[in-house]
């Protein structure tokens, strides 16, 4: 049960890290396109990405203390 | 119009406007009303999975921890797959030059699609307002079809969900009976247009013995 916990807890934060990673490069495409379509970036989508971002960098880094913690 | 036209004007899209003296007529984009019902359907599957995945964690596990996990990444998901939506939307547009009129497609990271078409190459265009439903009539939300060429096997441009159809439908047909009517365009307008009307006034005339035009 342990190992299954720690398993989960595991696959958990590489989908997490995932998530973070493909924000990161989710927001570098997207700040390339605009400079490619020269179109000024609206702050709503600005702010949108960077939350896009920093909502999972944080959720992982709380998941990870967390995982360590346990162990 | 010209309140929406003029932010547009030469400060956006200038990596489009690629011929010499090209100038920004229109620059379009869907609604926002569009994003409601993905926007909906995408929250009552959020809320669906936390609480499907809390009842499971509650009463399978006898945990929090399973429910609190599952909330971030649901929360995550979401929260992805809207900004995808609100990106997605923000380099959907349609864009009419002097010169051309164009449909931008792009998603960052996944695809990229433009659809033009040269006005040099247009004899004429049609252009017709359209606005279906109850919920667009009251935004003024609809679509704009262009249809180029009709009397030759024809292109149809559409211009969809954009807020104000009938003003932008107006607005194009002004500008665009500028730029695609040919050099000798009052010759080629009247020869186009007064031929069959002069040939029908002189078979009435025959016929009935009236005047002609």
């Amino acid at each position: 049960m342990r190992e299954l916990e720690i398993g989960i807890g595991l696959l958990y934060i590489i989908v997490l890290s995932s998530i973070m990673l493909y924000g990161m490069v989710y927001k570098k495409a997207v700040r390339e396109a605009i400079k490619k379509m020269g179109i000024p970036v609206h702050t709503g989508i600005d702010s949108m990405l960077t939350t896009g971002i920093l909502l999972p960098f944080f959720a992982t880094l709380i998941s990870l203390s967390i995982f360590v913690i346990i162990m | 119009m010209k309140d929406r036209q003029d932010p547009y004007v030469s400060k956006r899209v200038k990596s489009l406007l690629t011929f010499p003296g090209e100038q920004l007529i229109l620059l379009e984009r869907e609604h926002w009303s569009v994003l409601i019902i993905p926007v909906l359907l995408l929250t009552f599957l959020y809320f669906f999975f936390v609480i499907v995945s809390t009842v499971i964690s509650m009463y399978f596990f006898n945990t929090v921890g399973y429910a609190l996990a599952s909330g971030i990444l649901f929360t995550l998901i979401a929260t992805t797959i809207l900004t995808k939506m609100l990106v997605d939307w923000y380099f959907h547009m349609y864009i009419i030059t002097n010169k051309k009129v164009l449909e931008v497609l792009y998603s960052p990271l996944f695809s990229d699609q433009i659809n033009d078409v040269l006005l040099s190459q247009v004899k004429c265009a049609e252009i017709d307002a359209k606005i279906d439903g109850i919920i667009k009539q009251f935004l003024d939300v609809g679509d704009v079809v262009i249809e180029f060429d009709k009397l030759a096997p024809h292109e149809e441009f559409t211009i969809r969900n954009v807020k104000f159809p009938r003003k932008i439908s107006m607005f194009l047909a002004d500008k665009l009976s500028e730029v695609t009517r040919p050099d000798d365009s009052d010759s080629y307008y009247l020869e186009r247009f007064r031929r069959p009307l002069r040939q029908a006034s002189y078979i009435n005339s025959g016929m009935e013995g009236g005047g002609t035009l």
